[in-house]
C-alpha cells in the first residue's frame, strides 16, 4: 500500500513528536508511531490521505491511550504490591498476567460513573452481596441493583461495541 | 482492546438487557435454586440468548481469572490507576478522551476527535480565561471544554462566564450548547451544561435563548433558566446559590440541601464524594473555598451532624453521625 509508505516518509517525525508530548516517554513514542503505521498497513479500506495528520492522530491517539493505561496500571500494581507486604512475592510471569487482566478491567470500566464503578468492584473483587454494598455506600438495595445493571451493560458495550 | 473485538455479530438489544437482568440477580448474594432453573430455561430456549450469555461470562472471566490473593490488591490497584489516569486525562495528556480502547474503531471517532481537538479546556479544579478578538471575555470553570469559531462559541462540557464587549457597537457573540443557542445583548452571564439541559444564569443584562426545538425567549438580570431542547423552565437558583461565586473561588449557598452542596464541591476535585440518603436532605448555608475541597468538607463536618470518611483517595462518604 504505497499511501502508507508515503505517509510514513512525510509524517513520521511529526507523529513521534506529537506522541512524545502525550506519553512522556521517547522510546514509547517511537514504538507507538511504528504501531500506528503497522495498524494502517493492516487496514482493509484505503487510507484517507486528504488530511493525513488528522488521520494519523486519530489512530495514534487510541494506541497512546492504551499505552498510558497499561503503564499506569502496572505502576499502581507494583506500588500496591510493595505496600501490602505480602509473604510470597508473585513470579514475574504471574505479575504480568495479573497486570494484563487489570488493564483489561480498567479499560472496560472507563467512563462508568463512580458509584456504579465502586459498587461493581465491591461485588466482583470483594465478593460482597448487594445488601452489604448498599450498607457500605449508604444507598438503597434498588440503587445497587440499578448500578449493577448499568455496570454490566457498560462493560458489554465497551467490549462488544454495542 | 484491538479491532478484533468487533468481529462478533451484533446481538439484539432486548436480549442483552434480559441477560443483564439475569446476571444482576445471579450475583445478588441471595440467589435461589428456582432462579437458577429459570435462568437455565431462558438460556436454552434460544441460541441468540445463549450467545449473549456467553459474552457476559467472558467479561466475568476477567474478574474470576484473578488469583484470590490478587483480588485483595486489585481494588487498591484499580483505584490508584484510575485516579492517575483521571488526573492525566484532566491534564490533557490524553486529549480529554474518555474512551475504552475497544471503542477506538467502533464509531467513537467523531467523539474522540472532538475532545482531542477542542480549542480550550480546563482540568478538574482549574480555571481559565479567554479574550475573544471582538473584546468579549470568557472564563472557564472547572472541567470545561470549549470550541471557538470566530464569534460562535460552542460549550461542549462544563461551565463558562461570558462578558460581552463594552464598545459602542460590540460584535455579537453567540454561544451554542447541546440544547440551543444563546445570544446576549450587552450582558454578563453564566452557562452550564448539566447533561440533560443547559442552565443560563444572567448576572447583568439580557440574553436571548433559542432552544433547538422550541420558541425563542429572553432571559433578564438575576434570572436563571433551564433550557432543554423542547422546554424552557425558570429555575429559582438565585434563591439558594450565588452562581457566579466561583469567579472569586468561592461556593456561596443558602439553605441548600447537603447533597446538592456536596455535588457542587465535588466538581472541583477528582474522585467521588457520596452523601448517604439520611444526610443528603440536611440544609446548609455558608461560604466555602473551592481551592481546598477537603477543608470545605471538614467545615461541613464541624457544622452539621455528619461524619466524613475517606474510604479510598477516590471515594469519600458523608453520612449522618
Amino acid at each position: 500500500m504505497p499511501d502508507v509508505i508515503e505517509l510514513y516518509r512525510h509524517h513520521r517525525g511529526w507523529l513521534i513528536a506529537w506522541l512524545r508530548q502525550r506519553v512522556d516517554c521517547p522510546e514509547g513514542a517511537a514504538d507507538l508511531a511504528q504501531d500506528t503505521f503497522l495498524r494502517l498497513l493492516r487496514r482493509v479500506d484505503p487510507v484517507s490521505v486528504r488530511q493525513p495528520r488528522a488521520y494519523l492522530r486519530r489512530v495514534a491517539h487510541g494506541l497512546a491511550v492504551d499505552f498510558i493505561r497499561h503503564r499506569d496500571v502496572e505502576r499502581a500494581y507494583l506500588e500496591v504490591l510493595a505496600s501490602f507486604d505480602a509473604g510470597v512475592m508473585p513470579s514475574e510471569e504471574e505479575r504480568a498476567l495479573t497486570i494484563e487482566t487489570l488493564v483489561r478491567i480498567e479499560a472496560m470500566l472507563d467512563g462508568l460513573p463512580a458509584r456504579a464503578r465502586a459498587a461493581f468492584l465491591m461485588s466482583r473483587l470483594e465478593g460482597l452481596g448487594y445488601r452489604e454494598i448498599a450498607e457500605r455506600l449508604g444507598v438503597s438495595l434498588s440503587t445497587v441493583e440499578k448500578d449493577m445493571g448499568g455496570a454490566i451493560r457498560h462493560c458489554y458495550s465497551i467490549r462488544y461495541g454495542q | 482492546m484491538t479491532d478484533g473485538t468487533h468481529d462478533t455479530p451484533a446481538a439484539n438489544d432486548a436480549i442483552i438487557d434480559e441477560a443483564t437482568g439475569w446476571l444482576v440477580r445471579l450475583r445478588s448474594g441471595s440467589v435461589k435454586g428456582s432462579d437458577l432453573e429459570a435462568l437455565a430455561r431462558w438460556r436454552t430456549s434460544d441460541p441468540a440468548r445463549e450467545a449473549v450469555w456467553q459474552r457476559l461470562m467472558a467479561i466475568e472471566g476477567d474478574f474470576e481469572g484473578l488469583a484470590p490473593g490478587d483480588r485483595a490488591i486489585a481494588t487498591a490497584t484499580l483505584d490508584r490507576a484510575h485516579q492517575r489516569l483521571g488526573r492525566r486525562r484532566a491534564l490533557k495528556t490524553l486529549g480529554w478522551a474518555a474512551i475504552g480502547g475497544g471503542l477506538a474503531w467502533g464509531g467513537a471517532h467523531t467523539h474522540m476527535a472532538r475532545r482531542l481537538w477542542a480549542d480550550h479546556s480546563t482540568a478538574v479544579g482549574e480555571k481559565a480565561r479567554i479574550d475573544l478578538p471582538d473584546g468579549a471575555q470568557i472564563r472557564l470553570n472547572t472541567d470545561t471544554i470549549l470550541d471557538v469559531n470566530r464569534s460562535v462559541v460552542h460549550l461542549r462540557r462544563g461551565e463558562i462566564h461570558v462578558t460581552t464587549a463594552s464598545g459602542a457597537a460590540p460584535q455579537p457573540v453567540t454561544v451554542e450548547t447541546a440544547h440551543g443557542a444563546f445570544a446576549p445583548a450587552r450582558a454578563r452571564f453564566l452557562l452550564r451544561d448539566l447533561g440533560t439541559a443547559t442552565r443560563l444564569s444572567v448576572l447583568d443584562g439580557s440574553v436571548v435563548m433559542r432552544p433547538t426545538g422550541s420558541a425563542t425567549r429572553t432571559a433578564h438580570t438575576s434570572q436563571s433558566w433551564l433550557v432543554s431542547e423542547r422546554r424552557l423552565t425558570l429555575d429559582p437558583l438565585f434563591d439558594r446559590l450565588d452562581p457566579g461565586a466561583w469567579l472569586e473561588g468561592l461556593l456561596v449557598v443558602k439553605r441548600m440541601r447537603l447533597g446538592d452542596v456536596v455535588a457542587e464541591l465535588a466538581r472541583y476535585r477528582v474522585g467521588l464524594i457520596h452523601v448517604t440518603d439520611d444526610a443528603a436532605g440536611l440544609a446548609v448555608s455558608g461560604v466555602y473555598r473551592l481551592d481546598s475541597i477537603d477543608d470545605a468538607l471538614s467545615a461541613l463536618e464541624a457544622s452539621l451532624p455528619v461524619s466524613v470518611t475517606a474510604i479510598t483517595p477516590y471515594l469519600t462518604i458523608i453520612r449522618a453521625a
